[in-house]
């Protein structure tokens, strides 16, 4: 036997065996990294939600030395759906408006990406005003707006008349006086579903515009990702603006688009600025714990089909580019 | 022909073929969008304002729209006293800073696990990241609650379990854990910052002698600033405007969303009026838009001197891939 070959083999399997023990080694380390999550999850989200779960097919009562449970099956899912008078309206209002302000924010906020990525005179500033709304964006804040009179009415006196006063007073137009928007609509004789959708839309912009922040800086942060090179090819090779933007910049910021969706109904859906919620929350600390965590159960679940069926479509179109 | 007109004044002016026309054009356009849009973002400020100096008269008074005839500076002495302002900014300045410090902490280094190290599940533990974020605070409150209440870790803490409540310890547990306020937005973003940077600068601090923890805090950790600055900016701001979980698990906290939120009625008891200005939307609203500025403006202030931070360390974190 060749002493050196017997050598090398054992050095290659000392090497294999190394090889094994430092992977070993690394996923170890991995987990040690991630184990705060690990133990934060398990203790602090998924007991308190399978915990969730078996609530709301309880009543519960809370005692001087913890709580107890009785019992009742699905009542409290039947309640939220047959008994409660508003809840169904309510949940069907909120995934309505879901799928109308959900594109309305994309595409507003991919607009808005493409202008601000432009150089122009007076860029920071306006990034820095469009970005504003993130740090204006609390619920107690718009809360609060929603029943002001102040901003009902200078939103108002745009219109003349004491009339369309009185009728703002009563919560109706908007910032951009609707009322005179919809007479001009309806002179023109456009069908009314479709009036209705465009009013919507537009007694929507301040929405839209404070809900997008976010969502423009990511695209934005994705405009300045594309690499240059693709467009100067394009340029070489005689392509216009309109073909650029449809065969670099939108397939190229498909990945975002997606990062954008999720971002935004997590953002608008289950933060503290969805309505839904603080008619769920009304119920949880008000009439019953076990009603009101079977409806958040419900919206939960609801939340939960619409992202993974959005998300898996959006998905389908992503196009990711290898360098 | 007056469009032919206005070409040839254009062209006079320097603009010479058509492309720099339709470029002017646009320039034009993207100004007026912009300017509206802004306008837009900045009106309930403006109302915030403009309100905030107002008398009741003005409100009742047809000619008045944004300047007021009697000014009125008072409403400012009335609501500072009323929202406790140095006290509950205190508190809110408190809480947020400790939520962004430990979410910092916690997404940096369950992030970098994340990104760095191969380990059977990871892909399936990171889909659990992105599930805690999709699920509403208010499908867990209830338990939340009653675990903090009687804190004891599955019978590990003898006696029926601690009070946690009314105490930081939630916030606390929450953050460093990486599973409070939206703590997995900010795992993720750690983590795609983290792909991000190269893989030899580990491996030369690997050479060096380092072992994974040295490597983590002295080369990767140095290399994350942006994306760290990213995190900690905005898990500050949203526990700053967040008010439902501070306001369960945290009721005693006076922080300047509660101050706003019952501030109509510290406004009432303490100017001791009569028929109470609840039921009086022209007072209320004079005091609520004046709340609604004072309660903004420690973060506009900050915003306006780390708003260039805050947009471009935005774009530098990778967090598109």
């Amino acid at each position: 036997m060749d002493p050196k070959k017997t050598a090398g083999k054992i050095v290659g399997k000392l090497k294999n065996s190394f090889k094994f023990t430092k992977s070993k080694r690394r996923s170890l380390y991995g987990y040690l990294f991630i184990s705060p999550f690990l133990i934060g999850f398990i203790i602090l989200f998924l007991v308190p939600f399978f915990q969730s779960a078996y609530f709301s097919v309880n009543r519960l009562q809370i005692t001087r030395t913890g709580y107890e449970l009785h019992y009742v099956g699905l009542e409290n899912f039947n309640y939220a759906f047959f008994v409660d008078p508003d809840f169904v309206q309510v949940l069907t209002t909120e995934i309505i408006r879901i799928f109308y302000q959900l594109p309305m924010i994309i595409i507003f906020s991919f607009f808005a990406a493409a202008v601000l990525n432009q150089k122009f005179r007076g860029r920071m500033l306006a990034r820095a005003i469009f970005f504003l709304p993130v740090i204006l964006g609390s619920a107690i804040m718009l809360e609060i707006q929603q029943g002001d009179l102040a901003m009902q009415m200078m939103a108002g006196v745009q219109e003349t008349g004491e009339g369309a006063r009185q009728a703002l007073q009563n919560g109706e137009g908007g910032i951009l006086g609707t009322q005179a928007f919809e007479a001009f609509l309806m002179n023109l004789r456009m069908p009314e579903v479709f009036i209705e959708y465009i009013v919507e839309a537009v007694n929507n912009v301040p929405e839209i515009i404070n809900a997008s922040a976010i969502q423009i800086l990511i695209f934005l942060a994705g405009l300045q990702s594309v690499p240059s090179a693709l467009y100067e090819s394009a340029d070489v090779e005689g392509a216009t603006g309109w073909e650029k933007f449809w065969m670099i910049t939108f397939p190229m910021l498909t990945p975002v688009i997606l990062i954008n969706v999720i971002y935004t109904i997590i953002d608008q859906f289950v933060g503290e600025t969805a309505g839904i919620l603080g008619f769920i929350n009304a119920f949880i600390f008000g009439v019953g714990y076990g009603r009101g965590t079977a409806m958040a159960v419900v919206y939960f679940t609801v939340i939960g089909v619409i992202l993974l069926v959005v998300g898996f479509i959006v998905s389908r179109y992503v196009f990711y580019h290898d360098f | 022909m007056k469009l032919r007109d206005i070409k040839k004044a254009f062209h006079k002016l320097g603009y010479r073929s058509r492309d720099d026309f339709t470029y002017l054009l646009w320039t034009i356009f993207r100004a007026v969008l912009i300017m509206g849009i802004g306008y837009i973002i900045i009106y309930p400020l403006l109302v915030n304002f403009f309100t905030s100096i107002m008398s009741e008269q003005d409100l009742f008074d047809r000619t008045v729209r944004w300047i007021p005839r009697a000014f009125n500076w008072d409403n400012y002495a009335v609501v500072w006293e009323a929202m406790e302002y140095p006290r509950a900014l205190w508190n809110s300045f408190k809480i947020s800073s400790l939520v962004a410090l430990l979410q910092l902490m916690s997404a940096t280094i369950i992030g970098y696990g994340f990104a760095r190290y191969e380990f059977r599940f990871n892909n399936v533990i990171f889909a659990l990241v992105i599930f805690t974020l999709i699920v509403p605070a208010q499908t867990i409150i209830v338990s939340l609650y009653i675990n903090f209440r009687f804190f004891d870790l599955f019978g590990l803490i003898p006696g029926g379990g601690i009070n946690l409540l009314n105490s930081y310890w939630p916030f606390i547990l929450m953050s460093i854990t990486g599973v409070g306020l939206r703590g997995g937005l900010f795992i993720f973003i750690m983590r795609q910052f983290f792909k991000g940077m190269p893989r030899q600068l580990e491996e030369a601090a690997y050479i060096d002698g380092a072992g994974p923890f040295q490597a983590f805090l002295r080369v990767m950790v140095p290399g994350a600033r942006p994306g760290m600055i990213v995190v900690f900016l905005f898990s500050f701001v949203w526990q700053w405007n967040s008010h439902y979980l501070t306001n369960v698990l945290f009721n005693d906290l006076f922080t300047l969303t509660s101050a706003l939120d019952g501030l109509i009625g510290s406004v009432d008891s303490l100017l001791g009026s009569a028929f109470g200005i609840y039921n009086n939307p022209w007072v209320s609203t004079i005091y609520n838009n004046t709340g609604m500025l004072l309660f903004a403006a420690p973060l506009i202030i900050v915003y306006m001197f780390l708003q260039r931070y805050f947009i471009e360390s935005v774009q530098r974190t990778g967090i598109v891939g």
